[in-house]
């Protein structure tokens, strides 16, 4: 049992699997069929070269399975299509991506009401073509939402952002911009109709029939035994909540953390 | 083929068809997930309903043809 298990076929998990390969067999596990990651996709250039390094490297590929609970006997629960199955693993790589604050966590009082979407589930109805609204405001001005306002810009939409902690620059979807104001309250009967926003003891609304949670991401952590980064048995975590970085940059962080875990590995071998 | 869905978007290679009981079976996969799609009679009328232009414009086309080719036997 000298392998290291990844979670996670994005960039970061690719990455992290391609410099552990380097050392000790490695092996990728992601709930997707295919690789990418929430972030990327299989069609991407990047994901697919280091797709094929990873191949180069001998990794070993699980995909379409979902790891449910890493062990402190360092085994690792898996439900797959042909099964459930324990994978022994000296070591849990956890790249499992990242996701963005909830209403909630941005303090955002009212009721979970309709039109008030993820970026990463809006991301994938405006991919399918569906219009999510035509007054819409994107809360965060990082990768993710810039994304959403390019696709909101086609359909049409009259899209209104506050960046939140990401002021600069002003993106050219933006027909409103809000620096410095924080969303309060979202009000509405079913739907969201309108924002209430404040900034120091000023207070505005804007009107509004969808909302896109895009700002403060946080790293997903669903896998049981491996959601704590302190309390993790031989977890290492490689994942980068910053929005605003490139799928290189997230290459490079995730290939220094895996780079630190093998030296940790070869120190306590010797 | 590309398949889109509220989890990504997913490719749909085909390797697989083949008729049984009047149902068409399309075999393939989904990345590393097994796919099926079954096509019904009633399923074949709603593609053809929704690419009704075109069907009609091949149609139109073969009409003409052999109209042209009546003419110039004649």
């Amino acid at each position: 049992m000298n392998n290291t298990l990844v979670i996670g076929a994005g960039v970061s998990g690719l990455s992290a699997a391609q410099e552990i390969a380097r050392y000790q067999p490695a092996v990728v596990i992601d709930r997707l069929p295919v690789i990418g990651g929430t972030h990327s996709s299989y069609e991407d250039e990047f994901a697919i070269s280091l797709k094929r390094n990873c191949d180069q490297a001998g990794v070993k590929f699980i995909l379409g399975s979902t790891a449910l609970r890493w062990s402190t006997e360092q085994r690792l629960l898996v439900v797959g299509p042909t099964g459930i199955e324990w994978l022994p693993g000296q070591h849990l790589v956890y790249a499992g991506g990242y996701r963005p604050s909830t209403q909630a966590e941005l303090g955002i009082l009212g009721d979970r009401l309709g039109g008030v979407l993820a970026c990463t589930l809006a991301h994938h109805f405006l991919e399918t073509g569906i219009q999510l609204g035509r007054q819409v405001v994107i809360l965060g001005n990082g990768n993710s939402a810039r994304q959403i306002g390019k696709l909101l810009v086609k359909q049409g939409s009259q899209v209104t952002v506050l960046p939140m902690d990401i002021q600069d620059p002003r993106p050219d979807y933006a027909d409103g911009w809000w620096p410095g104001w924080k969303p309060l309250h979202a009000h509405g009967k079913g739907r969201v109709r309108e924002v209430v926003v404040g900034k120091e003891d000023m207070v505005e609304r804007i009107l509004c029939d969808a909302v896109i949670l895009a700002a403060r991401m946080k790293p997903l952590r669903n896998v049981d035994g491996a959601v704590f980064e302190q309390e993790s048995h031989k977890v290492t975590f490689a994942q980068s909540p910053d929005d605003m970085l490139t799928l290189e940059q997230r290459s490079t962080i995730a290939r220094q953390v895996a780079s630190q875990l093998i030296n940790e590995i070869r120190r306590q071998k010797t | 083929m590309k398949v889109s869905s509220p989890i990504g978007d997913l490719p749909f290679k085909p390797t697989k068809i083949r008729v049984h009981e009047g149902v068409f079976h399309l075999d393939g996969n989904m990345g590393a997930w097994p796919a099926h799609v079954q096509i019904e009679l009633a399923d074949l009328c709603d593609i053809a309903y929704l690419i009704r232009h075109v069907l009609l414009g091949v149609l139109g086309g073969i009409l003409a043809i052999i109209a042209i080719a009546l003419l110039l036997k004649k």
